[in-house]
C-alpha cells in the first residue's frame, strides 16, 4: 500500500482518542476484539497521529515532520507510510478522499 | 512506534467510560456515565485517578448491557453473597488487559423510589457531551451534584467524603444555575431526601418536620445501612443470624464464619492452597471479632431495622439483583 502526495485521510466514528500530556491512546470501538486493548502513540507516531487527524495530505505530513526532526521527507517516508498503513488496516482512520 | 503494553489506570477509566457509552449507544440503551467523571467535569471535585467507570444503566436495560459487555471481554467479578440491608447496587465488571473495573449500577443507594422510577427521572436531567471523540450521556450539574452527595452519604464517618461533600454543597451554593433548591426537589422526586438531608440542611433547607415524621421507618433503614458499612459484612451477617428461624442459625453461623476453599479461589482469582485457605479464614475471624463491640452496639440501637425492609421500596428488581453478583 503505497500513498500519494495528495492523500488525505480521516478518523472513523466509533474511534475512542484520548489525548494526554505525553501520549495518544486510540481505541476501536466498532470492533470487539480490537477493542479489547487500546494503540498507544508516542513521540513521532504522536505526531503522525495528530497531522493526520487534522486532515493534512501525505506530502504535508512528511515534510511537516521532516522540518521538525532535522531531516527529509525522503529519509522518514517509510516509517510514516507503515503508521499510515496500520491505522488504516486496523479501523482508525479511512482515506478522506477515496 | 506502537506501544499495546503499557496502559495507565488514569488513560482506562477514561476509555472505560467511553467504551460504555459506545455499547449503550449502539444498542439503544439507556445508560449514564456517572460520579468521578461527571463530578469532576463540572468542578464538584478534585481531580484524581478513579479505580473504576461507574455507569448507571435502566434496570431494564441491565441485562443486554452486561451480556454485551461480556462479548467485549468484560466479566462479572465474583461477590461472595452477604446479607445485605439495602441490595447491592451494583456490579463490577473486570477484563483481563484493563488496569480498571466498570461498576454497573442499577440503582443509587439512597433513592428510595422504585429503581425504574429513580433512573427515568435522572434520564430527564441529562445532557450528552463529546470526550475522547465519543458522545456520553451525562447527568446534567443538578442531577451529577446529587449523586456525588448520595455518595458521600453512605459513609458519614469517613472524613475524606465529607469533605467531597461539603466541596459540592459550597460549589451549587456559588452556582446560579444549579441552586440547593434544585438539588432538593430531584432529591424528592427520587426518594432521597433523608439520606441528604444533613447535606441540605447545610445548603440552609431544613426539611419540614411532618415529612420527617413521614420519613422515620427510611430515616432508621438509612441510618443502619450506613452505620453498617462501617461495620463491615459481620453486622449484617449477625443481623441476618438474629433474624433466622432457629434451625436455620448454625447454618448461617457455619457459612458466614467459614467460606468454602472454592469460594476463597474465586474471591482471590487464583488457586489457594489449604494453609492459605486456613490463613484467610483466620483473618476474617480476627476481624470480625474486632469489629464485633461496634457491631453488637449497632444491631441493639437499629433493633427494629429488618434485612427484608427494603423489598418494598425495591420490588421492582428485589432479590434478583441481590443475587447477580454471585453469577460468573
Amino acid at each position: 500500500m503505497t500513498f500519494n502526495s495528495s492523500d488525505s485521510f480521516e478518523v472513523l466514528p466509533g474511534v475512542a482518542v484520548l489525548e494526554t500530556v505525553d501520549r495518544i491512546l486510540l481505541l476501536n470501538l466498532n470492533d470487539r476484539e480490537a477493542a479489547q486493548t487500546p494503540v498507544v502513540l508516542q513521540n513521532e507516531s504522536n505526531e503522525i497521529w495528530k497531522l493526520v487527524a487534522e486532515g493534512s495530505d501525505f506530502k504535508g505530513i512528511l515534510e511537516v515532520l521532516a522540518q521538525e526532526y532535522s531531516t527529509t521527507p525522503r529519509m522518514i517516508v517509510s516509517d510514516v507510510t507503515a503508521l499510515i498503513r496500520h491505522l488504516l488496516t486496523h479501523g482508525f482512520i479511512r482515506r478522506a478522499n477515496a | 512506534m506502537l506501544d499495546q503494553t503499557t496502559f495507565r489506570q488514569d488513560e482506562a477509566v477514561s476509555l472505560a467510560h467511553a467504551l460504555s457509552a459506545y455499547v449503550a449507544s449502539a444498542n439503544s440503551l439507556r445508560a449514564l456515565s456517572i460520579k468521578g467523571f461527571t463530578l469532576e467535569m463540572y468542578g464538584l471535585r478534585s481531580k484524581r485517578v478513579h479505580a473504576d467507570a461507574d455507569v448507571w444503566v435502566h434496570p431494564d436495560d441491565f441485562d443486554d448491557f452486561v451480556e454485551t459487555m461480556h462479548l467485549y471481554g468484560w466479566e462479572a467479578r465474583f461477590q461472595r453473597f452477604t446479607p445485605r440491608l439495602i441490595p447491592n447496587h451494583s456490579i463490577t465488571l473486570a477484563h483481563q488487559n484493563w488496569p480498571c473495573d466498570i461498576d454497573v449500577h442499577w440503582f443509587f443507594p439512597g433513592c428510595f423510589a422504585p429503581a425504574d422510577k429513580v433512573f427515568d427521572v435522572f434520564w430527564r436531567h441529562t445532557r450528552k457531551v463529546s470526550v475522547n471523540q465519543v458522545s456520553h450521556t451525562v447527568p446534567d450539574k443538578t442531577a451529577a451534584a446529587l449523586i456525588g452527595l448520595l455518595h458521600s452519604a453512605r459513609h458519614p464517618f469517613d472524613p475524606s467524603k465529607q469533605r467531597e461533600a461539603n466541596q459540592i454543597c459550597n460549589e451549587i451554593m456559588m452556582d446560579s444555575a444549579v441552586r440547593p433548591e434544585l438539588v432538593q426537589g430531584l432529591a424528592a422526586e427520587v426518594g432521597a431526601t433523608v439520606a441528604i438531608q444533613q447535606f441540605l440542611g447545610k445548603m440552609g433547607i431544613n426539611i419540614a418536620e411532618e415529612q420527617l415524621a413521614e420519613a422515620v421507618d427510611l430515616r432508621r433503614t438509612w441510618d443502619a445501612h450506613t452505620d453498617m458499612l462501617e461495620s463491615g459484612t459481620t453486622a449484617v451477617w449477625l443481623r441476618l443470624i438474629q433474624q433466622a428461624p432457629f434451625r436455620q442459625k448454625w447454618r448461617l453461623i457455619v457459612k458466614a464464619a467459614f467460606p468454602t476453599h472454592a469460594e476463597i479461589e474465586t474471591l482471590k482469582g487464583r488457586r489457594v492452597s489449604r494453609r492459605e485457605a486456613r490463613g484467610y479464614r483466620r483473618e476474617r475471624f480476627a476481624v470480625a471479632l474486632k469489629r464485633l463491640p461496634h457491631t453488637v452496639w449497632n444491631l441493639l440501637r437499629y433493633r427494629g431495622v429488618s434485612l427484608k425492609s427494603t423489598e418494598v421500596t425495591h420490588q421492582t428488581l428485589g432479590d434478583n439483583m441481590l443475587h447477580r453478583g454471585t453469577r460468573r
